[in-house]
């Protein structure tokens, strides 16, 4: 019995422990550290692609490829782009490798969400990225 | 596989030709990996094992315990590159015989199949993979370290149609058979 009690407060203080670090971290509070309050309304979209001296066609789409949503045309003359894009949508792309023989259609998607942290009971907005990686295999 | 099953039960039975009565027990792996250079699936599973002809039979939950970018070919001129997240949900249905010691340990061939549907998902896009069924042989060795743990080490044709990886690979298993 006793030790079914100490397994019992055992168990508690692990998930009172465990929740602790589930709740907002208002204790952390720096005054000097930087602190933006407005919510932003767009993030970057990074977009990685192998480049191999010929420029590499992209398409980007809002939602899923499939959803046929075409955002952008572009075409890569570097290894990496950024896109300055509103918060809360999801983005695919689409890059088109041509060979000799065949082409390569890399697919790669994510959500771009909104990026804050706690400071000083302080909601700090911070610019929220993401990055779609299509390089070539 | 009915029939191998039937066929290989007389052919390695310990008395002949008479099959012996079945001693079924329950069989459980949580520690299975079929992996070769360019992949790697983890799987659990759990079914039955006949312990006194040798054979076994589980529902295996095959996955990638990781998004990998992967190159299917769509016709002869195109080929998609995704990153997927797979799943094989199959039947594992094998065979253990003859015994023999290999470093010290009691050591048996086996030989069997995963039969069942390959699953999976792609980043970017909302249409999934189609669920394709396939069929992988295995065969390799078992170590018996005891009457209810064995370790199996063998070679699958794990034929999922990914241009970069290929079908070879390595499976690993240790398996506990239940009282």
């Amino acid at each position: 019995m006793k030790s079914i009690k100490s397994i019992g407060f055992i168990l508690f203080l692990s998930f009172a422990f465990a929740l602790s670090h589930c709740t907002k971290q208002n204790d952390d509070c720096d005054p000097d550290r930087f602190c933006d309050t407005l919510p932003l309304d767009s993030g970057d979209v990074n977009i990685k692609v192998t480049f191999n001296g010929n420029g590499i066609p992209i398409i980007v789409y809002k939602g899923y490829a499939d959803q046929n949503e075409i955002l952008l045309y572009d075409t890569l003359w570097s290894e990496e782009n950024t896109y300055y894009l509103p918060l809360g949508n999801r983005y695919a792309v689409e890059a088109y490798y041509y060979e000799a023989n065949s082409t390569i259609i890399a697919l790669d998607g994510n959500k771009l969400r909104e990026s804050s942290f706690w400071n000083c009971d302080e909601e700090c907005y911070e610019l929220a990225e993401i990055t779609l990686d299509v390089k070539k295999l | 596989m009915i029939l191998f099953l039937l066929s290989s039960t007389t052919l390695f039975s310990q008395e002949g030709n008479d099959i012996q009565r079945a001693n079924i027990r329950g069989s459980l792996s949580v520690l299975t990996f079929d992996f070769n250079f360019d992949d790697l699936f983890w799987s659990f599973s759990g079914g039955i094992e006949d312990v006194q002809n040798e054979w076994g039979a589980k529902l295996n939950f095959e996955f990638r315990p990781f998004k990998k970018k992967v190159q299917i070919r769509e016709d002869n001129n195109i080929i998609r590159q995704y990153k997927e997240v797979k799943y094989f949900i199959s039947l594992d249905v094998d065979k253990r015989f003859l015994h023999f010691y290999l470093w010290g340990t009691e050591t048996q061939f086996f030989a069997g199949t995963r039969t069942g549907f390959l699953l999976g998902n792609y980043k970017g896009t909302k249409a999934n993979r189609e669920p394709t069924f396939i069929t992988t042989p295995m065969a390799g060795l078992c170590f018996n370290f005891s009457e209810e743990v064995n370790f199996k080490v063998g070679y699958i044709h794990f034929s999922d149609g990914l241009v970069n990886v290929p079908d070879s690979r390595v499976t690993l298993g240790l398996n506990f058979i239940l009282k």
